[in-house]
């Protein structure tokens, strides 16, 4: 495979994830409720993960793989905030109900 | 390993990956419930993102960036079962009405009436 080849074959990639993360906001859009835009939310994030590989790659510079592995740890943290976020705020209505 | 070849297992494992992604990203879109959106989620979008750190790992060989690709795929397996079973506990708690879900056996059931 030749260099143009690649850097073409990459670009599409590329572009695939972009339109695959189009998708996942229009259920971030649509979501009835925060555990659905929840969801959305970390499928974004690894979105996000990927698409800065992929432009490492397309770009041949490695350094961007930082930006990759702190968007991978951010998202994680994000995700988790928001479930305990969803789970304290069911024991608080718990409470008040009880 | 020839140039030509290293490119070819790069643009494979990074479509497998991409192609992962996307089912992940429709997955999240067309299934009915939470619980099977999570599941989408959960699984397709690991297994992608896998794939596709996989491949920049081998293209970067020789920056040797393959260990810490890997690395990095060894948190997305440790972070991710985490956040989906986090979040499908905080769901299952915060839910107010139970018989609209699409569950089999709801092992909780009995432990949720207590």
């Amino acid at each position: 495979m030749s260099p143009t080849t690649f850097e073409a074959a990459i670009g599409i990639l590329i572009f695939v994830l972009a339109a695959s993360l189009t998708v996942c906001f229009i259920r971030l859009y649509r979501g009835p409720d925060v555990p659905n835009r929840t969801v959305a939310f970390d499928l974004i994030a690894i979105h996000a993960v990927a698409i800065f590989a992929l432009f490492a790659v397309h770009s041949g510079s490695f350094v961007l793989l930082e930006g990759a592995i702190v968007t991978a740890v951010l998202g994680f943290l994000g995700t988790v905030m928001f479930a305990r976020y969803l789970e304290r705020s069911g024991e608080e209505e718990e409470e008040m109900e009880g | 390993m020839s140039e030509e070849l290293i490119r070819l297992l790069v643009v494979g494992v990074a479509g497998l990956g991409v192609a992962f992604m996307a089912i992940a990203a429709l997955g999240i879109n067309v299934l009915p419930d939470i619980y099977t959106r999570m599941h989408a989620a959960g699984k397709a979008a690991t297994l992608g993102v896998s794939g596709i750190l996989l491949a920049t790992g081998i293209y970067f060989w020789d920056a040797s960036q393959l260990p810490r690709m890997v690395a990095l795929i060894l948190l997305f397996f440790i972070t991710g079962p985490i956040a989906t079973t986090t979040m499908a506990r905080a769901t299952y708690r915060a839910q107010q009405r139970f018989e609209r879900l699409i569950l089999r056996h709801d092992d909780l059931a009995d432990a949720r009436q207590d």
